[in-house]
């Protein structure tokens, strides 16, 4: 499916796009104008309430969304001043994610698309996260690679074009993110674990312990990281029968280490296979300094274009699903009024 | 009933899961308990792989619930992986839909389900792993139920 941008369609009349993202934490709407600029990101969340039980409670997430939804949308339109009229569609993440969570967007978005009478866009949250690099780069080209990596997922994909795209790896148990949790509750960092691992990770010795990297059988693109999160757990349960002490920094650091430079192996694999010019990184876990710093470096010695998007938009975020919504719109990719929420959709 | 097993590597683990696996039929609801690294993973992809699974098992533990288009004994099944570790309480599972589960046409494997206690079936069979690091695993197997005696002994 080829994207036909109508250059003059878009002169003549603004294509606004209304983005809701209600899929896990957050509760977040976006108004986004001709698929660049971003007029409204309003972004609702939950984080505070999900620290004191240390991670999502989906009870607690839907009720918070539908409490949430309505305002989250009346802010966005008013600080773009824009009138549902005004809209060209409405996009809405369908899944994956908690289907309580999910269902309260879908639901929102459907009555808000049909009341308006313009068409509904139903984005797959983990396209949005990697569109969300079309946004903070508007040089952005296809052909490119993705590495989306999150709390739920670790994938590698190419794209050849809007809506054509290979998974060419995937997580085979932990994903990356879900790892980094486990491990922060482990040491007593809080959540969500990727930020704070990395905070203690600055004071200590990444090469203080030797923790495993798996890279499965040659030339796989897959991932497994259940293996250095029993690791590190076996080295913390070891030290604590023993009597010893760890640093947790030094922890923190070793195991930062491996999981990135996991990442980074199998990034410079896949590159070297699809050939692909361009790099992009997405996902909660793209916020990560040490894998952003390694990937710079991999893009400048393999000599591909690597962009990734601000801190803000490596969240659960609105804007991204407005983003990938205006691309849908731009192919009348529209969904059927009967779109239900997806828990496990997948990147198929 | 009683079984204590024992497995000194996540490779005798997946073993000892294809084994059980093989025993395994629609409206089974077996109890994974353990800590993270005890091997709980390594074993629900052994039962994966005796059930025919095609797909990489994931870890549940973002989503809560995973199902699989699964194979017992000849019959198709789904194989339904729960992971009840993020939750915090009971009334949770049921939000979630874990009792949903408990039918005949499913096998449901139970990671964390101590906060699910109450709506778990009578007759589920509970395995508890033990040990951590480079230690043996003592994996034992414990049910109410007489039916579990009958096909696990001398089978595992």
């Amino acid at each position: 499916m080829d994207v036909v941008v109508k250059d003059n369609v878009a002169l003549e009349k603004d294509i606004v796009i209304l983005g809701i993202e209600t899929s896990c934490d957050e509760t977040s709407a976006a108004v986004l104008r001709n698929g660049r600029e971003l007029l409204s990101h309003i972004i609702s969340s939950q984080v505070k309430t999900h620290q004191k039980f240390g991670g999502v409670v989906p009870e607690v997430a839907s009720r918070e969304h539908i409490l949430h939804l309505q305002g989250v949308v009346e802010e966005a339109l008013k600080e773009a001043k824009i009138d549902f009229k005004d809209l060209a569609g409405i996009a809405v993440t369908y899944g994956p994610g908690l289907v309580g969570s999910l269902l309260v967007g879908v639901a929102g978005a459907k009555a808000m698309a049909y009341g308006a009478g313009i068409p509904l866009l139903g984005i797959n949250h983990l396209e949005g996260h990697i569109y969300a690099n079309f946004l903070s780069d508007p040089e952005l080209k296809f052909p490119l690679l993705a590495l989306l990596v999150s709390g739920g997922h670790t994938h590698l994909v190419y794209f050849e074009n809007h809506g054509q795209y290979e998974v060419l790896g995937r997580t085979r148990d932990d994903a990356a993110g879900e790892a980094l949790d486990k491990i922060a509750r482990a040491l007593d960092l809080g959540y969500p674990g990727g930020p704070y691992i990395e905070k203690a990770a600055l004071k200590g010795d990444p090469q203080a312990f030797d923790f495993p990297r798996a890279m499965l059988e040659p030339g796989s693109l897959d991932f497994s990281f259940s293996g250095v999160k029993s690791a590190v757990l076996n080295t913390l349960n070891t030290a604590r029968m023993k009597g010893i002490t760890l640093k947790v920094e030094d922890v923190a650091a070793s195991f930062q280490e491996a999981i990135v430079d996991v990442l980074v192996r199998k990034t410079i694999l896949a590159l070297e296979k699809t050939k692909a010019p361009t790099l992009v990184l997405a996902g909660g876990v793209a916020a990560n300094t040490l894998l952003r710093e390694r990937l710079t470096e991999v893009a400048q010695e393999q000599g591909v274009y690597f962009t990734y998007p601000p801190p803000v938009l490596c969240t659960d975020n609105g804007a991204m699903i407005a983003v990938a919504g205006y691309y849908h719109y731009l192919t009348q990719d529209y969904a059927p009024w009967d779109l239900n929420a997806v828990p496990g959709l997948n990147l198929a | 009933m009683n079984i204590r097993l024992e497995s000194s590597s996540p490779e005798e683990t997946h073993a000892l899961g294809t084994k059980l696996g093989k025993l395994l039929q629609g409206g089974d609801v077996l109890c994974l308990i353990g800590d993270l690294g005890a091997g709980k993973t390594a074993l629900a992809k052994g039962i994966g792989e005796a059930l025919n699974v095609q797909e990489p098992m994931t870890s549940p533990t973002f989503t809560f619930i995973i199902e699989y288009q699964a194979n017992a004994q000849g019959t198709p099944v789904r194989l339904v992986h729960m992971d009840l570790y993020r939750l915090n309480h009971p009334e949770e599972a049921e939000v979630i839909g874990v009792g949903e589960n408990f039918q005949e046409d499913r096998i449901c494997l139970i990671e964390w389900p101590e906060i699910a206690e109450d709506i778990l079936p009578e007759d589920v069979l509970e395995l508890r792993m033990e040990g951590s690091g480079e230690e043996k695993r003592v994996i034992t197997f414990h049910s109410q139920s007489a039916h579990w005696t009958e096909r696990l002994d001398g089978n595992l």
